[in-house]
């Protein structure tokens, strides 16, 4: 335990140096000057896009509610909460229902004959399809939202899981009994980190699903967070707090995401080739491939 | 049956169903080979005559159809540390270092951290890695890889290895060392080891005994006991002796 603390505490504290490419700043700041240019020399009305100055005004009274400026000052904490928790409730039952028929499917060649017709056949449906049923059956707002979160991060899970689990190398299997594993240590030592990066593959694309359908949730209409902010703020016609929301949206997806990594490295220190193809390490930060 | 044997093999069948669903292809056809402790046999045969499959099934990884492995008189039926394997790709596993795949056997014993780090650095000794400890299987070289599947397996004290081409995708000179590195820790240790191979030079280097097997239905045709004394320097290979029996292998094999 204290060995774990000591990893956790290297391991946020340690910073490397991270090279800065100049070029990726070109595109974001070009189009901050036409969006100043162009707002704030009225030839677009601030109703439908407000100028960046205000946004950033808009963006500070959301968070600490100093100016007053819109209905939502300083509401950006309950509401944030409340999206992060739903977030949280749904990735985390799509993670653990994934990887636990994952695996088994993965696994055992009668259980993916069983189910993975099924999978498929329910993937096939656009996660978007289902609101209008997930509403007859929960309701408007919180249920549907935690439906469709689950729902929809769960294939990514499933899928990457189930793969890489069938993949793993019968040789490994056997290396590991001649060496003393048995059924469950053999799945420890060998089936979990062998998968682990197709794994983490699925998880960060589901954990990003997550953030989408929270807002397909929320919008239905709930009465706190992110999504709702977006709804409401709509009607009262505070665009720069839609756009507010969005930005925080962007910002939470973004950390979520760092964190999901920042935990896997913890379980499974990220290692030069362990993936096996590549040669620089497999959970560098960036985006994964769609699978 | 004799039980003084380390290892006896009896009538081994092995008949793999073909791919089609129909009709099947029989593999090996009455195995039967009796080693004494410490022995090393070396088996040359085409390739596809059924050599990894007879290893399979000594290591426990396989059922034959018909016949049965004794080791010190017990039926071998799964696989065991007693009856290590070392592939012919070293399958290790990439996401530990070599140190973590020579501890990696011994975290299943009931051994305490201290002396799974004595174990791990003695067999790093043993088989030449010192300062490679910390590094990833994809960091080394084919050599070396096998020098740590090595270590990973002798760690465990294995009576018996079961040796599928380890060596056969190094190249000349590592495959040599590795040769002698083998021959140096059976000396020290004694395992009983059964050595398959195409090549016919390796096999004299190594073995008491060298089996000949046939093509397809795979049986073993020829048993030459090897008259070359131990220890077995490297320049066993240029006598005349060595030569002369090379040679008769090399007629057995292509008759
Ligand atoms: N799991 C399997 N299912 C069906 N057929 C198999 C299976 N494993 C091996 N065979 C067949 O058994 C025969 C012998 O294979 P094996 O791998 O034992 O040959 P080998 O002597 O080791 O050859 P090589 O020297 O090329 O390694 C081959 O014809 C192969 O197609
Ligand atoms: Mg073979």
């Amino acid at each position: 335990m204290r060995r774990f603390l000591c990893k956790l505490k290297t391991n946020i504290l340690s910073k490397k140096r991270v090279n800065v490419d100049l070029v990726g700043f070109i595109i974001p700041l070009t189009l901050i000057v036409i969006w100043c240019f162009v707002t704030l020399h009225g030839r677009i009305p601030s109703y439908i896009l407000p100028n960046p100055l205000k946004l950033g005004q808009i963006i500070i009274d959301f968070a600490f509610g100093i100016w007053n400026l819109t209905p939502y000052s300083g509401k950006l904490f309950e509401n944030l909460t409340a999206s992060i928790i739903r977030v949280l409730c749904g990735f985390g039952l799509a993670t653990f229902l994934g990887l636990a028929l994952g695996f088994l499917s993965g696994r055992i060649y009668f259980i993916r004959r069983l189910s993975d017709p099924f999978i498929h056949a329910i993937r096939a449906i656009p996660g978007i399809g289902w609101l209008p049923l997930a509403i007859v059956w929960f309701g408007v707002g919180e249920e549907t939202t935690l439906f469709l979160i689950t729902l929809a991060a769960f294939f990514p899970i499933y899928t990457n899981t189930a793969f890489s689990a069938s993949q793993v190398s019968p040789l490994f299997l056997r290396a590991g009994r001649m060496l003393g594993a048995n059924k469950i240590t053999l799945f420890s030592t060998i089936i979990l980190p062998a998968t682990f990066p197709s794994i983490i593959v699925g998880l960060r694309l589901g954990l990003g699903i997550s953030w989408a359908y929270l807002v397909l949730g929320e919008l239905t209409g709930v009465t706190k967070g992110l999504g709702a902010v977006m709804m409401d703020s709509r009607m009262l016609g505070h665009v720069e707090m839609i756009i507010t929301a969005m930005v925080f949206i962007a910002i939470l997806g973004r950390i979520t995401d760092i964190i999901l990594v920042k935990i896997c490295n913890l379980i499974y220190p990220s290692k030069e080739g362990a993936g096996g193809t590549s040669d620089t390490g497999y959970l560098r930060l960036g985006t994964p491939a769609r699978s | 049956m004799n039980l003084d044997k380390e290892l006896i093999i009896n009538d081994l069948d092995k008949i793999f169903p073909l791919p089609e669903g129909i009709g099947s292809l029989r593999v090996l056809d009455k195995i039967s080979l009796q080693l004494d402790r410490g022995e090393i046999i070396a088996i040359l045969g085409p390739s596809g005559c059924g050599k990894s499959t007879l290893l399979n099934i000594l290591a426990g990884f396989e059922k034959p159809n018909k016949g049965e492995v004794y080791f010190k008189g017990t039926p071998v039926t799964k696989p065991t540390s007693q009856i290590g394997m070392v592939f012919q790709s070293a399958v290790l596993f990439p996401w530990l270092t070599v140190k973590g795949n020579i501890a990696y056997g011994l975290r299943f014993k009931k051994y305490k951290d201290k002396e799974i780090d004595t174990i791990c650095q003695q067999h790093i000794h043993l088989v030449g890695l010192e300062g490679f400890e910390k590094y990833y299987p994809n960091q080394l070289s084919g050599g070396m890889q096998q020098r740590t599947a090595l270590a990973r397996i002798l760690a465990l004290e294995p009576k018996v290895l079961l040796m599928d081409e380890p060596f056969a995708s190094l190249d000349a000179q590592s495959r040599i060392t590795m040769q002698q590195l083998l021959l140096s820790i059976w000396s020290q240790i004694q395992p009983t080891i059964i050595f398959v191979t195409h090549d016919v030079e390796e096999a004299l280097v190594l073995a008491d005994n060298v089996y000949i097997m046939s093509k397809l239905p795979g049986r073993i045709t020829h048993k030459i006991k090897v008259p070359l004394g131990r220890p077995r320097p490297i320049s066993v290979i240029g006598t005349a002796e060595f030569s002369k029996i090379k040679g008769d292998i090399l007629t057995l094999l292509f008759s």
